[in-house]
């Protein structure tokens, strides 16, 4: 059984329709990936995981069970959502007080997070006066709180500095080590790389990818890197057969759409000699800009 | 008991409540002490005397169960607090325990306010104080109205979550309907909120007894926290 597990989840809200008789599921074990362009469902799928939503059409399980139902909530999810969901007037140390109070959580456990997150020093200080990236610590504290088996951060590198980017990074891989089920939302695709072992990928509210990082930047649109001999009648041979052709800028070829054994083959018959015929791992930026549909910048 | 104390702790760790509940105090005494000592009108029965100057902190035990729940849904913290308990009724029944405390300690503090300024000057004025039981009952009648105005306003909060909007609606009950009573055939102008709350305090010019008037007002604040708690149930959390 996944941990989590969306299931023909449809959420509209009025006439617009955010989420789309979407599944996939997450696994214990490994950091997931949570991608799509803005506004394209992640933070509602989320909310609905988290029993914050209520689906228009299908379920949102968390352990087989719909969220509402959870018994100990704190102990099961933690979540980081928006980084501006606190009361300015209270203090970061307050606001995890009341958490821990609502969970029967004790107060060590508060002192132990903000130690984690490094926010001791500013713990009675007023929210109000917190910058974005200290906002960002006091909910990722949050989240750890309860000390819970599965984690649903929504952006949660957002506003960080290179130093906290590093230790989310470390603190994802280390719960996802320990057995814990992580689930990530960002658009940061290089901090979701390094990270990242799975990939749920959405557009409009559908899936467009559910892969491992491995096959997903290795997948079918990936190409090959072609050096040879003559690289005008090749490229015209290559076309000829189906093959997407583009230079790379030491004039290699740069061929989508054909296998090595096919572009080989069709080497040998046109007389042309191969040097170097190499499979390209797209960039991961580069094949979420292809699947989503988003023309790559320049 | 958990959400309970949780809930209370968010009234207690933000500065609002206690200005709120200060600002209220502070008037009371001055009120008290300026009215009571200084004023002699004998027109006015000692118990409206004993009264003065509960309108403010009324208001603000009113607006205080308004902001425990809209003002998680300004701040966006419905979401922390749902994920901490998804289930909604027993949220909303300690929501509504904390602001029942709150108003019962506001109202304590009130009858130490009043009791120490307004009796003493009443006594130095008039040679003697009020039957002592009709004290306790006027007393007894404010501190339920403080507790039963906060369940009044969480109630009305929960219906319209827009902060701004929630309160210009709790006023609108005891502002804006007040005059109508009088227009209205009959005693049914007694069920309304602000002349319960005139009942509840045992004010002689008004019709209900104390005790029905407390159940009036209790009945207000149960069917607005009754349809209140079934919104937030069925609607989204999305601010």
């Amino acid at each position: 059984m996944a941990e989590l597990e969306v299931r023909n989840l449809t959420k509209r809200f009025g006439k617009t329709v955010a989420v789309d008789d979407l599944s996939f599921s997450v696994e214990a074990g490994r950091v997931t990936g949570f991608l799509g362009p803005n506004g394209a469902g992640k933070t509602t799928t989320m909310r609905a995981l988290l029993g914050l939503v209520r689906p228009s059409e299908g379920e949102a399980l968390v352990e087989g069970q719909p969220p509402v139902e959870m018994d100990e909530p704190l102990r099961t999810i933690g979540a980081a959502l928006e980084a501006t969901a606190f009361h300015p007037g209270r203090s970061g140390r307050n606001h995890l007080r009341v958490l821990a109070a609502s969970a029967g959580i004790p107060r060590s456990r508060v002192e132990e997070v903000l130690e984690m997150v490094e926010l001791s020093g500013a713990a009675n200080r007023r929210i109000k006066g917190y910058s974005l990236g200290m906002r960002q610590r006091l909910a990722l504290a949050a989240a750890l709180l309860g000390e819970p088996r599965i984690l649903i951060l929504d952006e949660p590198a957002n506003g960080l500095d290179p130093q906290g980017m590093r230790w989310l990074r470390d603190l994802l891989r280390e719960q996802a080590a320990v057995g814990r089920t992580v689930l990530v939302s960002s658009h940061l695709l290089s901090e979701v790389a390094q990270t990242a072992e799975q990939l749920v990928v959405i557009r409009e509210g559908r899936l467009v990818a559910e892969a491992s990082l491995d096959e997903f930047t290795t997948g079918p649109a990936s190409q090959m890197r072609v050096r040879s001999s003559d690289p005008e009648s090749l490229a015209t041979a290559l076309t000829s057969r189906g093959a997407k052709v583009n230079r790379d800028s030491d004039g290699a070829l740069l061929v989508r759409g054909l296998d090595g054994k096919e572009i080989g083959n069709l080497a040998l018959t046109d007389g042309v000699a191969i040097y170097e015929l190499a499979p390209m791992r797209s960039s991961l930026e580069e094949r979420f800009l292809e699947v989503t549909g988003e023309e790559a910048l320049g | 008991m958990r959400l309970l104390r949780a809930e209370a702790l968010k009234l207690r760790t933000v500065r609002t409540t206690w200005t709120m509940l200060g600002i209220g105090l502070a008037v009371e005494a001055l009120f008290a002490g300026l009215y009571v000592g200084l004023v002699s009108l004998s027109s006015v029965g000692p118990i409206d005397e004993v009264l003065t100057g509960t309108g403010l902190l009324m208001l603000m035990l009113l607006v205080l169960g308004v902001l425990s729940i809209t003002g998680e849904f300004r701040h966006g913290t419905a979401s922390t607090t749902f994920l901490a308990e998804p289930r909604r009724y027993p949220v909303m029944a300690a929501k509504l325990g904390a602001v029942l405390l709150t108003g019962v300690l506001a109202g304590l503090a009130y009858v130490a306010v009043n009791g120490g300024l307004a009796l003493p000057l009443f006594e130095a004025r008039e040679g003697s104080l009020p039957e002592t039981g009709d004290i306790a009952s006027v007393y007894a009648g404010v501190v339920a109205s403080f507790a039963l105005l906060g369940a009044f306003g969480l109630g009305v909060g929960a219906i319209v979550r827009n902060q701004v909007g929630a309160i210009i609606a709790a006023f609108a009950f005891f502002f804006v309907l007040s005059p109508l009573p009088e227009l209205l055939p009959g005693d049914i102008g007694d069920y309304f909120p602000a002349q319960a709350i005139g009942s509840l305090h045992g004010l002689p010019e008004e019709g209900l007894g104390q005790v029905a008037g407390g159940l009036v007002l209790a009945g207000w604040s149960a069917g607005l926290l009754l349809i209140g708690t079934l919104l937030i149930r069925l609607r989204d959390l999305n601010e």
